[in-house]
């Protein structure tokens, strides 16, 4: 249970504003199902990949050891992004020395050559890791979709003590697409979504509590 | 529940960054800058270049007598305006001033405009000797009525002179002569004048 | 114990398994001992650098005496405030230019005009650098065939005084011995000098002028004028200093009272009995150059003349001496007889009335009484070595610290060996001096017609008799019965205390006057600046008073009266050549100087010795008794003590001592030992019942019954600077017939208890026994010239691998320096060259002590051998100008870098004060503006700053600079001309007023200049070497005329074979 917070009643009223679902133009999210442990939650996750939904994730309260296989998460190019950043200050900070070192204003200091790369190296090696870090960091944010201004946590307690798998709705396609679609019988399509049979899904799946959610901007 | 929508959320962010780029840029606009170009103090005499140097077409040395062997200009002393104010438009308050400082023995003391930190000491005499004009530091005094700070006199605006980006063309032909390289123009050119942090700094 | 290069640099372990060494020179006796090496003992002399509570600090140095840095803001310390001030800032302060009325002809804004002039205390001929009517710099003049352009460092120091603002600045009447001045008008101070003198001389009393040594001839006949309207009136001269009991020596041996010049260029063998003539001596900067002009090896043959002495004080002779032996105060004389008898049994004639002193004084019982421990066959030695050089040696005794009762029969012995050895009339020549006036038997006699009341009144003119003259003379007792006293002084000194009425008079850069300093020298001095304050010059005053007593004067201004006599009389003695004699007049002032020999020199027969001076002569007598001997040394720096308000003097660290403002009580090591005493340890002496406290300053190389002070200090009326610095120890001088006794009293030690720190500088800059400095005898010269090469390997660069190529050093000019050690004397003269030239700040002693001294260029002093006979060795230390300069690599903003022509510059307004680089200095040269040192000072001494080189602020790292301005001087000259620099026609600060000319300054990349000579030479080695930096200063090796080869231990724990 969430300390202090009457997630009930908040769930109350997200069902409550859902009958007002015209107000308001709400996007679905999907169906959300919680489960209270991790095992559960990644034996669930295995079975919601076999069953070939275009769209699901997880939530977690902590990073889950097995969680990533399970879903069939991809490696997170982030580390590509580091490098090329990384390298990117390696050549800065050489380009920048050597130009105004070498270049620009050639200054005899201690005897040394003006370009003297042994003497750059602090200076290559500090623009290397602050690029290399900030871009990680930026990199981190945007792969992430960060920041997030259009989109409420689900539930407070899925930081707290409880884990969830989001069976989402599909984008929409543009019209086209969807002619094509039906013209075209994909060969490996995968599973349609509708909310109840999400639900369902996910209720066999091992979930304690199944919940349909939508988009919830943030302020 | 925002009641914001996406449209008016988009134009508070260009509004916004407008207003940091205008007014940002405003404030460096106005807020004086670290040179003092455009120093147009005001003298005790209102002296004007543009009538004597301009009209009357005086040389420049007749009254700054320094500047070929010294590394000041030197500002000239009251004998020199006597030299042709003993009789020229005695009638004029001005002149019958700069009389007074003579007869009493008093200076006249005047308004510097161009003005180098002590630390950084600026010779004349090397200068003209390699044919850099006085227009180029001081602009076109002939025009001034009021003596202003022409050029931003940085030591930025100093090294672009000194490594060739802009110097005068008569000046680097002169140069040209004792050092050919200079004529150059490839982008690792040897300096024009000293880069020597003491030829200045001392 | 074997150990490679790197262990040693770092060996600060604990070595206590190996059998200790101690290092070959060392810098305090402490160095000698094992426990001295380990950490604990190093950090507690190191204790001084460091200080743990900052605000006990700042108050100590709020109260140190010295240039003031109690005016300065507390608050800037803090610097918030200053920052705060500026936010106001926009747009920098509104500044005149302020042009001349009528701006004379020769002066062009910027450009430095020279004019000649002499300095009429020491007759030193000047040249005068002025910048827009203001003189910013002193150099000697190149045409003075005596000092050869030279200056030594109180001349340097002068300038300072000039713009002294503690100077008096009117004239001023004072209650007789009331302390307030009142100020006085020209006008009003003449009327009531003239009426009193007037009163007085209608009563029949007399009027006496006391000054000190009056080297112009025109002013003496002006003194001559006035007081030929008075009865009975003399002229009486003194100088505490002077040198009167050679004077009498001379009179007595050879019937003229003169000091006679040493023709030390022409001398091989020198022996000093206590004389320092490379130091303190008039004509001290006459005789450094000659002398080391006999020392530079650089003859086709490798010959040096040798310098033995003898002295009591050590000495800047004493120190440079090949040979030195410690004695008691008035033992020289001994010395001198001893000597005069081995000559005897080796063939010399002696008069009759010599033989029995002579004949008394065996070498083996002088050895004996003095402690000699080579014994008598040293001073015989020494008198076989004197006659193989005979008509080519020279014996010199005379100053303070030999100046005992026997003083006047020490110099009669001195003449004696002279003249039996031949050298008078050939090292000895009398035939340019003129006769020496200051005489204290003349003030005696002054004395005792003030007794008598028969002196009126008395104008004291320079001197300065209520604080160089003892209570045991009289002179003060004597005053009061005089009816005027006049003091003509540029300071309210101790005597115009006493006085009724102070004549402010101007300083001599302010002055006309003209100076005889030799026979065939005619020296004119001119003021370059108009007087700062409402001063006169005396002879102005003399001339005014003149015309008020008889209605008319001999001219209407002292110039007028100057001129008169070189147009006139002079002109017709020397203007042979034809012009007129206006021609005349302004050719010699802008010389400066006539020289009616034209460079060849004087040249004069030799004298015969009057054997009735040998009465004078004593038998031997041992000395009796084992107490203490009271030797006082003027001292380098502060001589009589007349410049005793002058910072830089009272800054400039001791030579020997390596002290800065104090005096003390030096100690031989062994007699502070016995004593119980340590360095800075306070003792009472009590000299004849007069008690004198003072430090204690254990001092190597005294005889253990030594125990020498210097004179010059304790001042009580001279200025913020000078009041109360060190301790007056003219109260202790004594009288004995005609002349003062300054040495050779008994005195008695008493600890006291407490302790007064010191502000010594050999600490400041420890080598930690890395090889800094070499020094060979002339035999292992001869044998190998290249010797240090390999007796010290460490001093010497082996091949260093390089990660990358060099810069090319081989185009263009690049400037480097050589300094020759045989030349350096220590003297200190360089060093304040450097401060008058580069603006560098004082900093008070307290600053001092905590190593934070301004000086660019110091002198290292060093000892090798025993501490009891130890040999000294100096070493200037500047920036070395590195090509692979370890500060430059860390600076974090790039305030220094190398420039093209191989300066280390360093940009003041670039540094952040990081101090990285001092940090990693390996030769501790740089220094750093810990405080805004220009705001203390005050008024007028603002305008001592050189206009070409920037006053530097707080927060900000100086070092050398090669003179940096003069080289750009030099190569706008240059420029301009269409011509390179020519080698010579640059000079450094330090090099050009060094008198020995040790510092050879120049572009190395042309073959044919003196410093790149000197740089192959074998004898050339750079200091640290080994760590690869590359300094562009190389050191002459120190090669010493000494008979034993000097021990080759090397570092601690540091063995041979390599």
């Amino acid at each position: 249970m969430a300390m202090g917070i009457d997630f009930e009643g908040k769930a109350e009223k997200i069902m409550s504003n859902e009958q007002n679902a015209g107000a308001t133009d709400r996007k679905l999210a999907g169906v959300l199902g919680f489960f209270d442990n991790p095992q559960s939650l990644i034996e669930g996750m295995k079975r919601v990949r076999e069953a070939n939904y275009e769209v699901f994730d997880a939530f977690t309260p902590y990073p889950v050891h097995g969680l990533d296989a399970a879903q069939g998460l991809k490696r997170s190019p982030l580390p590509y992004v580091t490098f090329i950043f990384g390298a990117t200050g390696f050549m800065l900070a050489l380009a920048l020395q050597y130009w105004t070192s070498a270049v620009d204003w050639p200054l005899n200091v201690g005897g040394k050559p003006f370009f003297s790369w042994p003497a750059f190296v602090p200076v290559i090696f500090e623009l290397t890791v602050l690029l290399a870090g900030l871009s990680t960091v930026a990199g981190m944010f945007v792969l992430n979709g960060l920041p997030n201004v259009t989109q409420r946590a689900f539930d407070p307690s899925l930081t707290n003590n409880r884990f969830a798998i989001l069976i989402g709705a599909p984008k929409k396609k543009k019209e086209e697409d969807d002619e094509d679609q039906e013209a075209k019988p994909v060969a490996y399509a995968f599973k349609l979504f509708s909310e109840s049979e999400a639900a369902e899904f996910l209720k066999k799946a091992g979930a304690n509590e199944v919940r349909t959610v939508y988009q919830e901007g943030w302020f | 529940m925002s009641r914001v929508s996406s449209s008016q959320k988009s134009a508070l962010l260009v509004v916004g960054v407008l207003v940091l780029l205008i007014g940002g840029g405003a404030g460096a606009f106005f807020y004086p800058s670290a040179s003092n170009q455009g120093y147009a103090p005001e003298q005790p005499i209102p002296f004007s270049h543009k009538l004597h140097a301009g009209d009357h077409k005086m040389a420049c040395a007749y009254c700054h007598v320094g500047i070929e062997k010294s590394k000041h200009a030197s500002v000239p002393s009251v004998n020199v305006c006597m030299n042709c104010h003993t009789v020229v438009k005695p009638d004029s308050p001005w002149i019958q001033k700069i009389q007074k400082h003579f007869r009493e023995g008093t200076p006249i003391e005047w308004v510097r405009v161009h003005e180098l930190p002590d630390f950084a000491y600026f010779p004349h005499k090397r200068h003209i000797a390699k044919g850099v004009s006085c227009e180029t530091c001081h602009g076109d005094v002939r025009k001034m009525d009021v003596v202003y700070q022409y050029a931003p006199l940085n030591m930025g605006w100093c090294m672009d002179c000194h490594r060739g980006v802009t110097t005068p063309r008569n000046v680097l032909a002169e140069i040209a002569k004792e050092r050919p390289e200079v004529n150059d123009a490839s982008l690792n050119h040897k300096p024009v004048a000293s880069v020597q942090c003491s030829a200045c700094h001392h | 114990m074997e150990m490679n290069t790197s262990d040693q640099m770092t060996a600060k372990k604990d070595n206590s398994n190996v059998e200790f060494q101690p290092p070959r020179h060392w810098v305090g006796v402490e160095e000698l001992s094992p426990g001295y090496w380990q950490d604990g003992a190093v950090k507690e002399q190191r204790a001084q650098e460091f200080f743990d509570k900052p605000i006990e600090t700042l108050a100590n140095l709020e109260r140190s005496s010295g240039f003031n840095l109690a005016r300065r803001d507390f608050l800037t310390i803090m610097g918030a405030s200053m920052a705060l001030g500026t936010v106001s800032c926009v747009r920098r302060p509104v500044h005149k230019i302020i042009p001349y009325v009528v701006k004379p002809e020769e002066v062009t804004p910027g450009v430095a005009n020279f004019y000649a002039s002499t300095n009429p205390h020491t007759g030193s001929a000047v040249l005068v650098r002025v910048r827009e009517g203001r003189p910013v710099k002193l150099e000697g003049n190149e045409l003075s065939p005596l000092t050869k352009g030279k200056l030594s460092a109180s001349e340097q120091a002068e300038l300072l005084s000039l713009y002294d603002p503690e100077r008096l600045k009117a004239p001023g009447s004072r209650g007789r011995g009331s302390k307030s001045l009142s100020q006085m008008d020209w006008a009003s101070f003449d009327a009531a000098i003239v009426e009193k003198l007037k009163r007085l001389s209608a009563n029949g009393l007399s009027v006496s002028i006391l000054s000190t040594e009056v080297r112009s001839d025109t002013t003496r006949k002006l003194i001559e004028e006035f007081l030929s309207q008075f009865k009975n009136s003399s002229l009486v001269e003194f100088d505490p200093l002077a040198l009167d009991e050679v004077a009498m020596g001379q009179e007595l041996s050879y019937g003229s009272a003169v000091l006679p010049a040493l023709r030390l260029d022409k001398a091989d063998y020198i022996l000093s009995l206590g004389a320092d003539f490379l130091g303190t001596w008039p004509h001290a900067v006459e005789y450094s150059g000659a002398w080391a002009s006999n020392r530079k090896l650089n003859g086709k043959e490798a010959s040096l003349s040798k310098l033995v002495a003898f002295e009591s004080a050590m000495s800047v002779t004493g120190a440079n001496a090949d040979e030195r032996y410690p004695v008691r105060p008035g033992d020289e004389l001994k010395v001198a007889l001893a000597i005069a008898n081995a000559l005897v049994s080796q063939g010399f004639a002696v008069p009759a009335d010599a033989q029995g002193a002579v004949s008394s004084h065996t070498p083996e019982a002088v050895a004996k009484d003095l402690g000699m421990q080579e014994g008598a066959a040293k001073i015989r030695k020494i008198a076989s070595d004197l006659s193989k050089n005979r008509g080519r040696s020279i014996v010199i005794a005379g100053g303070l610290s030999s100046k005992t009762t026997s003083s006047l029969a020490l110099q009669v012995a001195a003449n004696l060996l002279n003249s039996v050895l031949g050298n008078e009339g050939n090292t000895i020549d009398s035939s340019a001096s003129l006769p020496s006036r200051s005489s204290f038997a003349a003030v005696q006699k002054l004395v005792g017609e003030m007794r008598s009341g028969r002196v009126g009144a008395l104008i004291v003119w320079g001197a300065n008799p209520g604080y160089h003259l003892a209570p045991s003379t009289g002179f003060q007792e004597a005053l009061q019965k005089v009816g005027l006293v006049v003091s003509v002084d540029q300071y309210d000194t101790e005597t115009a205390q006493l006085s009724d009425f102070v004549a402010a008079e101007n300083h001599w850069l302010e002055s006309w006057g003209d100076c005889r300093p030799r026979k065939h020298i005619y020296s004119l001095q001119q003021p370059v600046l108009h007087p700062l304050f409402e001063t006169r010059s005396f002879q102005d005053m003399l001339l005014g008073w003149t015309k008020g007593l008889s209605g008319k004067a001999p001219a209407e201004s002292w110039h007028d009266y100057l001129k008169g006599t070189w147009t006139g009389s002079l002109f017709k003695d020397l203007g042979g050549a034809g012009g007129s004699s206006e021609q005349f007049w302004v050719k010699a002032l802008q010389d400066g100087l006539i020289d009616t020999t034209k460079g060849k020199g004087p040249s004069g027969a030799a004298r015969t010795f009057r054997a009735s001076a040998c009465s004078k002569l004593p038998s031997f007598k041992s000395s009796t008794g084992e107490g203490h001997l009271l030797a006082l040394y003027p001292k380098v720096s502060m001589g009589d003590g007349r410049l005793a308000n002058n910072a830089w003097l009272q800054e400039l660290p001791d030579p020997i001592t390596t002290i800065a403002w104090d005096n003390y009580a030096n100690l031989g090591v062994a007699a502070a030992a016995k004593l119980g005493l340590k360095q800075n340890d306070v003792v009472e002496i009590v000299a004849d019942g007069v008690p004198f406290e003072l430090p204690v300053n254990v001092q190597p190389g005294l005889h253990p019954q030594t125990l020498a002070v210097a004179v010059g200090y304790g001042r009580r009326s001279v200025g913020k600077v000078g009041d109360g610095v060190g301790v007056d120890m003219y109260p202790s001088v004594r009288v004995s017939g005609d002349l003062l006794v300054f040495s050779g009293q008994g005195v008695t030690v008493r600890r006291t208890g407490r302790s007064y720190k010191l502000a010594q500088t050999q600490w400041h800059s420890q080598s930690e026994n890395r090889p800094v400095i070499n020094d060979i005898t002339l035999a292992e010269y001869k044998k190998d010239p290249g010797t240090s090469n390999h007796t010290d390997p460490h001093l010497r660069l082996k091949e260093v691998p390089s990660i990358w190529p060099m810069h090319d050093y081989s185009k263009g000019y690049q400037w480097g320096m050589t300094i020759d050690l045989n030349a350096c004397t220590g003297c200190g003269a360089c060093t304040i060259a450097c401060q008058a030239e580069n603006n560098i700040p004082v900093v008070g002693r307290e600053n001092v002590r905590i190593s934070r001294e301004m000086h660019w260029i110091r002198i290292d002093r060093y000892y090798s051998g025993s501490p009891e006979q130890p040999n000294v060795i100096f070493q200037p230390m500047l920036c070395q100008h590195c090509e692979n300069a370890p500060c430059e690599t860390v600076c974090p903003v790039l305030a220094t870098v190398h420039s093209e022509d191989g300066i280390n510059q360093q940009i003041y307004n670039r540094c952040v004060g990081t101090r990285y680089c001092s940090n990693n200095c390996p030769y501790k040269v740089r220094r750093f503006n810990f405080f805004d040192h220009w705001k203390s000072y005050e008024g007028t001494l603002n305008m001592v700053w050189n206009p070409e080189v920037t006053v530097r602020s707080r927060g900000i790292m100086e070092k050398c600079t090669f003179c940096v301005q003069r080289i750009r001087d030099s190569r706008d000259k240059a420029v301009l001309s269409g011509r390179h620099i020519r080698d010579g026609e640059l000079k450094t600060a330090c090099q050009q007023t060094c008198p020995t000319e040790a510092i050879a300054f120049g572009n190395i990349n042309d073959k044919y200049s003196e410093v790149s000579k000197l740089r192959e030479h074998p004898r050339a080695f750079r200091v640290l070497e080994v760590l690869n930096t590359r300094p562009r200063i190389s050191y002459m090796t120190k090669v010493r005329n000494a008979e034993a080869p000097s021990s080759h231990g090397h570092g601690a724990g540091h063995g041979d074979g390599h």
